[in-house]
């Protein structure tokens, strides 16, 4: 074929055939090891309680939106904890009974695959008082 | 499967000696690799006999570069391969990651496809620049779908 004035071979069938073949092999290979995750980590533990306040103080509750929190969760938690908290690559937070300072002492610090400070300020508040209202539920 | 989860336990300590978290060493071997790659699409062009003016050495140095470059830039591919295989999987929760799955997904089949290609000298000229580019794509959207995102929406540090 004459392509600009330059002659351009094409490419054959049967040249084409075997990269074709040897890329779905791997692709089929890396699909099938990504779906199956051939080890399922063991659920995480809760974090330990934080040692009780001096004095007595009584840790605060989450005091953020929850419905709010529940939007920016979807976004930024949702692909690990699951979109209701029911876990899947992270631990469960469903019924887990974190406090609210357990939630918030994970998402400054992060550790495994969580990064620290996934969401903070304002966003981190509210995000909080969802997971508190589901992991109490 | 127990080694595996013994393997993922000891990868995890090894990197978070340097990098904060997983995720984290991730993003910075996935943006080394992607520098890498553009080395080879530079070098690539060099050797295709264009931008003798920006890379001004002979064809056999910057061969060689290519394919030192190629063989890191491999290497750095291992650690983030086995992150997003064995300890996140295949996920779709919305439209990032699951690009981000299936441009990953895609990545090894279309370095194998180049390296049989680069190995059997029988095909016509364009084949190779165009699986070469294809690479390099398949790369920059993975890149830009994660390393990107978290820079600029989580943290830029290691």
């Amino acid at each position: 074929m004459v392509l600009h004035g330059r002659e351009v071979r094409l490419l054959s069938l049967e040249k084409a055939i075997k990269p074709l073949i040897l890329f779905l092999w791997v692709w089929a290979a890396a699909i099938i090891l990504a779906v199956a995750q051939p080890f399922e980590r063991e659920a995480a533990a809760p974090p330990p309680a934080p040692p009780p306040a001096a004095g007595g103080e009584t840790v605060p509750a989450a005091t953020g939106d929850a419905a709010r929190g529940q939007t920016l969760y979807q976004d930024n938690c949702s692909s690990c904890h699951g979109s209701a908290g029911e876990g899947g690559v992270g631990p469960a937070l469903a019924g887990s009974g974190l406090s609210a300072a357990q939630v918030r002492a994970k998402i400054d610090a992060g550790g495994g695959t969580m990064p620290a400070g996934l969401v903070s300020g304002q966003d981190e508040d509210d995000v909080i008082a969802y997971v508190d209202s589901i992991a109490s539920g | 499967m127990l080694w595996l989860a013994d393997v993922a336990q000891w990868y995890e300590d090894a990197v978070t000696t340097v990098f904060s978290t997983t995720i984290a060493a991730k993003a910075w071997f996935a943006t080394a690799a992607i520098v890498l790659a553009l080395v080879q699409v530079t070098t690539a062009t060099r050797m295709w006999g264009h931008i003798k003016g920006l890379l001004p050495f002979g064809v056999p140095s910057v061969a060689r570069v290519h394919r030192w470059s190629g063989r890191l830039a491999f290497v750095c591919t291992l650690p983030v391969f086995f992150h997003c295989v064995f300890i996140l999987g295949w996920q779709t929760p919305d439209a990032r990651v699951t690009i981000h799955s299936i441009a990953g997904s895609f990545v090894y089949g279309v370095f194998a496809a180049k390296v049989f290609i680069v190995r059997d000298h029988g095909y016509p000229h364009w084949v190779l620049p165009v699986v070469g580019g294809t690479l390099f794509s398949v790369l920059a959207v993975v890149w830009l779908t994660s390393s990107w995102w978290y820079f600029t929406d989580v943290r830029f540090g290691f």
